[in-house]
C-alpha cells in the first residue's frame, strides 16, 4: 500500500462502516485510477467530494428510508433514560427534605407546596416507569405529560432556589428546573411518539445505552445525594470528574447508532449539563425547554417526509 | 432529475459498467464538462441503488481490488426515458420559440 493509498483510506474512514466494507476497495480503486502518476497525497478536488459524499451517506442513514424504525427505539430508549434521570434526581430531593427534617433541621425556604409538587413529580415520574415496564402506551405518554406539567409548575412558582445550612451540603430540590423540564419534555414528546415503551427497556443494548446517557446527565443527578457524602473533594474537583464523566460518557455513546440517536434527542438537555455554570433566566430556561421538546418533534417531522411504508415499525435486528 | 444523476443512467443505459468506466463515460457524454469524482459518483449509486433505478451487475478481482459492475434496471430505464421526454419537450419549446425569435427579427 502506497503513500497515496493510504491517505485516501484515511478520508473513506468517513464513509458508513457498512458502505466502507461494501465499497471501499472499489472507491480506492476509482482514486487512484483517477491520480496523476507520482501523486503521493489526495488530489483537493477529490476530498471535498469524499467528505460532502460521506456526510451525505451518514444523513440518509440517520434521516433516510429505514431511518423510522431506529428512531422509534431511539425515542423509546431516550424516553426511559429521562424518566429514570427526573426520578433519581427528584428522589433525590424528596430524601435530601426528608433527612433534613429528620435531622432537624429548618425547611423553611422550601415552601410546603414545593415539597407536594416534589411528591407529585415523583410519583409521576415513577408511575411513567412503572407503565413503561408494563408498555402501556398511552398511559406512560400521559404520565410523562403529568411529570412535564408538575415540573413547570415547580418551576413556575419556584421563589428560593438554593440555601446553605448544617449537616452537608444544601441543594434545593428542582434548581436548575429549566434542565429538568427539557430533560421531562423530551421524554414526554419520545413516549407519546413511542408505540411500544418497553421497547426502551429491552432493547438489546438498552443497559449499555442507559449507562452512557446516565453518565451523561450524572453531574446533575448526583449533588441530590450530597447530603449523604462527606466527600474531602474540592468543588472543582467535583466538577471536574462530573464533567470528564459526563464527557467519556457522552463519548461512549456517540460509539453507536443508537447512542447517537439518543444523544441527539436529549442535545439540549445535555448541552445544558456541560454548561451547568450558565446563568439562565427564567424566560431562557423556558426557550432552551422549548427547544429541547422541538428536537424530536423536529426529527419525527423529517421522518415523516418519508413514505408511509417507511414509518411502519421495522421487524428487528437493528444494528444498535 | 439532476446533471450527474442523469448521466449516470445514460451511461448505464449502454450497458453495465464500472464506477471508473462510468466516470469516463460520463466525461465523454457530456463533452468532457462533467467529471464526476469518486466521493459524487459512489453517493449516487447508493441513492440510485436504494431507489431501484440501478442495481450490481456482477464483480471482478483486478490488482486484488474488488470492482463492481452497476446495470440499469427496468424502473431506471423506465424514469430515464420519461426524463428524455421531458427534456426534450423542453428542447423542442426553446428551439422553436428561437426560430420564431430569430425570423421575427429577420423580417
Amino acid at each position: 500500500m502506497n503513500d497515496l493509498e493510504r491517505r485516501y483510506r484515511r478520508l473513506l474512514a468517513w464513509y458508513p462502516r457498512d458502505h466502507r466494507d461494501a465499497h471501499e476497495d472499489e472507491m480506492i480503486g476509482v482514486l487512484l485510477a483517477s491520480a496523476r502518476p507520482g501523486l503521493s497525497r489526495p488530489d483537493p478536488r477529490e476530498v471535498i467530494p469524499l467528505i460532502t459524499g460521506a456526510l451525505r451517506l451518514h444523513a440518509r442513514r440517520a434521516f433516510g428510508r429505514g431511518a423510522a424504525g431506529p428512531w422509534r427505539d431511539a425515542f423509546a430508549v431516550a424516553g426511559v433514560i429521562g424518566l429514570v434521570l427526573v426520578s433519581l434526581n427528584v428522589l433525590g430531593s424528596v430524601t435530601s427534605i426528608g433527612v433534613r427534617v429528620g435531622q432537624g433541621l429548618p425547611i423553611e425556604d422550601l415552601p410546603l407546596s414545593g415539597v407536594v409538587l416534589c411528591l407529585l413529580l415523583l410519583i409521576a415520574s415513577v408511575g411513567a416507569l412503572a407503565a413503561v415496564a408494563l408498555n402501556l402506551r398511552w398511559t406512560s405518554a400521559v404520565a410523562g405529560w403529568a411529570v412535564v406539567a408538575a415540573a413547570a409548575t415547580r418551576w413556575a412558582t419556584m421563589e428560593v432556589p438554593t440555601s446553605s445550612g448544617g449537616g452537608g451540603m444544601w441543594i434545593a430540590p428542582l434548581s436548575r428546573p429549566e434542565l429538568w423540564l427539557s430533560l421531562a419534555l423530551v421524554a414526554a414528546v419520545a413516549l407519546t411518539l413511542t408505540r411500544a415503551p418497553r421497547r426502551g427497556l429491552t432493547l438489546p443494548g438498552t443497559r449499555r445505552a442507559a449507562v452512557w446517557a446516565s453518565g451523561m446527565l450524572l453531574p446533575l443527578v448526583l449533588p441530590r445525594y450530597w447530603v449523604f457524602f462527606e466527600s474531602q473533594l474540592t468543588d472543582l474537583a467535583l466538577d471536574v470528574t462530573f464533567t470528564a464523566v459526563a464527557f467519556a460518557a457522552t463519548g461512549l455513546a456517540l460509539r453507536s447508532p443508537l447512542g447517537r440517536r439518543c444523544v441527539a434527542l436529549l442535545a439540549l438537555p445535555l448541552a445544558l449539563n456541560f454548561v451547568s455554570n450558565i446563568e439562565v433566566n427564567i424566560q431562557a430556561g423556558w426557550l432552551f425547554a422549548s427547544l429541547s421538546a422541538l428536537i424530536p418533534l423536529g426529527i419525527l417531522a423529517r421522518l415523516a417526509r418519508r413514505r408511509p411504508s417507511d414509518l411502519h415499525p421495522h421487524p428487528g435486528g437493528q444494528r444498535v | 432529475m439532476q446533471e450527474p444523476t442523469f448521466l449516470i443512467l445514460t451511461a448505464l443505459a449502454a450497458g453495465p459498467q464500472h464506477g471508473y468506466g462510468i466516470i469516463a463515460d460520463v466525461l465523454r457524454i457530456s463533452g468532457e464538462r462533467v467529471r464526476l469524482r469518486a466521493g459524487t459518483l459512489y453517493a449516487a449509486l447508493e441513492r440510485l441503488s436504494d431507489e431501484g433505478l440501478i442495481a450490481v451487475e456482477g464483480e471482478e478481482i483486478v490488482d486484488g481490488r474488488a470492482r463492481r459492475y452497476y446495470r440499469l434496471t427496468a424502473e431506471g430505464a423506465t424514469r430515464l426515458s420519461t426524463e428524455v421526454d421531458r427534456l426534450r419537450a423542453h428542447a423542442d419549446t426553446a428551439a422553436s420559440r428561437l426560430r420564431a425569435r430569430m425570423a421575427g427579427g429577420a423580417a
